[in-house]
């Protein structure tokens, strides 16, 4: 009686001993999309490749008329191609020397040409290069919408601040980007870019590069 | 039994305690590495979840200060190219006065290619068609507009029309203005009262400065000029607000809540206002209209010259 008591006992503290931390970890592994994990995301294979997982902080909406709201599907779409800006235009540079596929097509036609021309050493790491390894970090994104007459969102913004430091190969540089994104609904469907402020810092321990592109409405 | 009770007693504690230590240890490795991943670790509450991001400070300016400089890119599509004109409309309407006479009229020629800007301010009893120009508004902003675009010879393409209550909301909606108040104000039918200097004006403050006429021995000529010089100091409080999209969205839910619109909507707005308040406003030079006395005001000399110059691209380069 005895020993089937302490086996079971045992048992059950081995289990315990096991499925406890086991808990832990798959609810840590498990359930880190629930917030972010967004199809499209690009995931960098260069080493110590890191993705800064943009999330959403305030969300305020100034309307012209009927109270307005932002849906979590509007949300959810300009957190997710804020994501995106974040993976093609900064990370995909780092860790594979070129922009990712879908940067151009964040951008409407306004913008378009000159996100891809004259702001673009701007707007992405391009020229920074390759580089051996990284780590970034980002604020969490603040979303400003704008409502018409009606109530409806005809715009909405997100902000946030991405720091890179990364090893090129001219040497060790870290990346100060603050970026605003103004989102407009798509001639289809979805969100693009329809304006943006994007100011970046490139700093190097001998001396900081930094070019300068400011260009008047109109795209 | 008494003698083995205890052992076990503290086996099963000790135990416990290694089961909880090696779950901990297991767990903040777990979150840690999710941490170093970038991902976001939720922990079941509900509709709530923790979020372990790892953060950086809001702005860049630490950056900045110790950069030699930075890269920028300021962009707007659809925004105009060409110069444009946009009328500026402050009219009497008010609880027992109908009509909405245009008392405040204001032209702002904006040139995007050359950034540069310049303001006409209109006297509201300048003549036009053996009546006071101010009476088109009575009929409507489009007609305001109308008038105006012919006294001056230039396309006006969008007004922008508030009546008191719209005024003052505006205002009051930015959280005032500051105001250079030239000369002494001490009127009693605006309510206007001021010491020369710079004043904090709500709403309220900010319509008596911009009627009083009565204070002034050339009236309505210096009421015109004082109405450009609120109009400047508020673009210079409004271009801080302006370089972020909350600051733009908020103004332009104020303007959609407290001005009519004319020949634009607020969608457009936003890329109109986003170009023009890539303006320094410093620089756009707030002209009155020359003018000669009479009840109607009549257009003085060098009025045509003036006009042709801003008629040209926006912009006037011969005066101010």
């Amino acid at each position: 009686m005895t020993p089937a008591v302490l086996r079971r006992s045992r048992l059950r503290r081995s289990v315990g001993l096991f499925v406890a931390p086991a808990l832990v970890a798959a609810l840590t592994a498990c359930s880190g999309g629930g917030g972010h994990a967004q199809k499209g995301v690009t995931t960098t294979t260069a080493p110590n490749v890191k993705t800064a997982a943009l999330k959403i902080g305030t969300v305020d909406v100034e309307s012209a008329g009927a109270d307005g709201s932002v849906d979590s599907a509007t949300r959810r779409a300009v957190l997710v191609a804020s994501q995106k800006y974040v993976d093609n235009a900064v990370l995909s540079p780092l860790s594979t020397g070129a922009i990712g596929n879908g940067y151009a097509t964040l951008f409407d036609t306004g913008v378009r040409a000159a996100a891809t021309g004259a702001d673009q050493n701007t707007l992405t790491d391009l020229a920074v290069g390759k580089a051996s390894g990284y780590t970034e970090s980002a604020t969490p994104v603040l979303v400003s919408a704008l409502a018409d007459e009606s109530g409806a969102t005809i715009y909405v913004a997100t902000r946030f601040t991405v720091i890179v430091k990364a090893t090129a190969s001219r040497g060790p540089v870290t990346i100060n980007r603050d970026v605003e994104l103004t989102f407009a609904p798509a001639a289809g469907s979805g969100w693009q870019v329809t304006a943006y402020r994007v100011r970046a810092a490139r700093i190097t321990p001998v001396a900081s590069t930094t070019t300068t592109a400011v260009a008047p409405g109109g795209g | 039994m008494s003698a083995r009770s205890p052992r076990r007693r503290l086996r099963r504690i000790l135990l416990a305690i290694g089961s909880l230590c090696t779950a901990l240890v297991v767990g903040i490795v777990g979150l840690a590495a999710a941490w170093l991943a970038g991902v976001h670790v939720p922990i079941a509450t509900g509709a709530t979840y923790l979020t372990i991001v790892k953060t950086a400070p809001a702005t860049g300016g630490s950056a900045a200060s110790s950069a030699s400089g930075a890269s920028s890119a300021d962009r707007v599509g659809g925004g105009p190219s060409a110069p444009f004109f946009v009328l500026l409309v402050g009219n009497d309407s008010r609880p027992g006065v109908g009509g909405a006479r245009g008392d405040a009229l204001h032209v702002i020629g904006v040139n995007p290619a050359k950034h540069q800007a310049t303001m006409l301010d209109i006297p509201r009893d300048m003549c036009w068609h053996g009546d006071k120009i101010n009476a088109g508004n009575t009929v409507s902003p489009r007609t305001q507009a109308d008038d105006v675009s012919g006294l001056l010879g230039v396309p006006i393409s969008y007004v922008v029309d508030v009546d008191f209550a719209g005024f003052t909301g505006l205002v009051d909606g930015v959280g005032g203005v500051d105001v250079n108040v030239p000369v002494k104000m001490h009127d009693t039918y605006s309510g206007a009262y001021f010491d020369p200097g710079l004043h904090h004006m709500s709403g309220q403050d900010a319509l008596a400065f911009s009627r009083d006429r009565h204070d002034f021995p050339t009236s309505d000529i210096v009421r015109t000029h004082n109405q450009g010089l609120l109009l400047l100091d508020a673009m210079r409080q409004l271009d801080k607000q302006m370089q972020s999209a909350s600051g733009e969205f908020k103004l332009l839910a104020l303007l959609g809540r407290h001005a009519r619109l004319d020949g634009i909507g607020i969608k457009d707005l936003y890329r109109l206002g986003r170009t023009a308040f890539a303006l320094n406003p410093d620089q756009i030079k707030s002209i009155t209209v020359p003018y000669t006395m009479g009840t109607c005001l009549g257009l003085g000399s060098g009025a045509q010259a003036l006009f042709a110059d801003f008629r040209d691209d926006g912009v006037v380069e011969t005066a101010g």
